[in-house]
């Protein structure tokens, strides 16, 4: 059906969290998802409520092998081995790995590594970029750029909209970005307590801040998607000829 | 949280609650020069426009970019989308390079060939710098705040 990508240039972001969570909730909207953690000593499992000692079947796996390892409607794949392989890139261009089928691909994303985002974003319909109200993570945004984001929504992470600069980031974000600024998640401790529980948040906080503004988050996520593969990614996305047209200065948001 | 406040909430069945929205957007945003940093870096307002900016209106007070040794927001070749022709925009654009799959293709993931890859925009990088050219505009503004204001007047007051 469709990969989407959850990468961050910078690390720290939350993205393996928001990788889980909207593989959840887009689960929850009924499609077949499968979580791929691309990271090698990735922490992906940990927002599933799976613990270090548990390992995750690999991407190419028996079906027998892979069939157990599905929490909350969403199958776990380590991916990082397959993707480490010198061949991978060469099996992506030929077909004999791909992302197609039923199957809706969520891919986390080590923020380091560039390299296999690169590789994958040709394949991708979508990917997410969570940032943070950081100067260090908005520094990062000119070599984003750089990297090419025709296919990029951001989500600001870990927002304490009590904090000054991260006010005045997400404003700041929301008229740069305007509608590919899909959403902010709130900084949430329940996040954190969730991990060191084992449990998912959905399970641990219920009621959390940072679960409300996933789900929020992941119902936007599942808009765009079908926008995309209905429209052909044509007009899916808010367009990129915004040029010097102030009539699109006003930076409207889906979810913020 | 004061604990009036959390029983109001817990009767109302609020379990979190958000940041007032402000009528007016600009007026909690403060000139960081992080922002203007960003505003005013070649990677996120095209070098040519700035030149063009700069040659129609001399004495403005944008500071010319330094150089770049290497052509900004230039395309990759590799990172260059294939498109399949179902999803391809009707154009006299070169039909897209498409790797040949293999007679029997052994897809451990989906067993199929790779999705047909949606190209939003004009290709994986073509035209994402005015995904940021939203403030393409002659910029004398000395901070952010005024920028922004005087963007939303514009098109509040429909000169846009």
């Amino acid at each position: 059906m469709a990969l989407i990508l959850f990468h961050s240039p910078r690390g720290g972001t939350g993205t393996s969290f928001l990788a889980a969570t909207t593989a959840i909730a887009l689960s929850r909207a009924g499609h077949d998802v499968t979580a791929l953690d691309f990271a090698r000593n990735g922490t992906l499992q940990l927002h599933f409520g799976l613990g270090p000692g548990e390992s995750l079947p690999a991407l190419d796996a028996p079906a027998d092998e892979s069939a157990s390892a599905s929490v909350q409607g969403v199958a776990l794949r380590n991916a990082a081995g397959m993707a480490a392989q010198p061949d991978f890139a060469q099996g992506l261009a030929t077909g004999e790995i791909g992302f197609g089928g039923d199957k809706l691909f969520v891919a986390d994303i080590a923020s380091g590594d560039q390299h296999l985002r690169d590789i994958l974003l040709p394949y991708a319909v979508l990917e997410i970029c969570p940032l943070t109200a950081t100067a260090e993570c908005l520094m990062m945004l000119p070599a984003a750029n750089d990297a090419g984001l025709a296919k990029t929504c951001f989500v600001m992470s870990k927002v304490d909209p009590t904090r000054r600069f991260a006010r005045h980031s997400v404003g700041f974000l929301r008229e740069l970005l305007g509608d590919r600024l899909l959403g902010q998640v709130r900084r949430d401790e329940a996040v954190i307590e969730a991990c060191a529980m084992l449990q998912p948040l959905g399970r641990y906080a219920p009621h959390s801040a940072a679960l409300a503004d996933t789900i929020a988050l992941g119902e936007a996520v599942g808009t765009l998607l079908e926008d995309v593969l209905d429209e052909g990614g044509e007009d899916a996305l808010p367009p990129d000829d915004t040029g010097a047209n102030p009539a699109n200065l006003s930076g409207k948001n889906r979810a913020a | 949280m004061r604990a009036d406040a959390r029983v109001l909430l817990e009767r109302l069945g609020k379990s979190d609650f958000r940041y007032r929205e402000f009528v007016d957007r600009f007026a909690d945003l403060e000139s960081w020069p992080i922002f203007e940093a960003l505003l005013k870096d070649p990677r996120i307002m095209p070098q040519e426009e700035m030149y063009a900016i700069e040659a129609a209106e001399p004495g403005d007070s944008l500071r010319q970019p330094a150089p770049r040794a290497q052509a900004p927001l230039a395309e990759p070749a590799p990172r260059k989308a294939h498109v399949p022709a179902s999803h391809a925009p009707a154009s006299d654009a070169p039909a897209p390079v498409v790797p040949a799959a293999p007679a029997v293709p052994v897809n451990p993931v989906a067993g199929v060939a790779p999705a047909p890859v949606t190209t939003i925009g004009e290709g994986a990088g073509g035209g994402v710098s005015s995904l940021f050219g939203r403030y393409g505009r002659p910029e004398r503004a000395q901070n952010i705040r005024s920028l922004l204001q005087r963007l939303s007047d514009a098109v509040e007051g429909g000169d846009a």
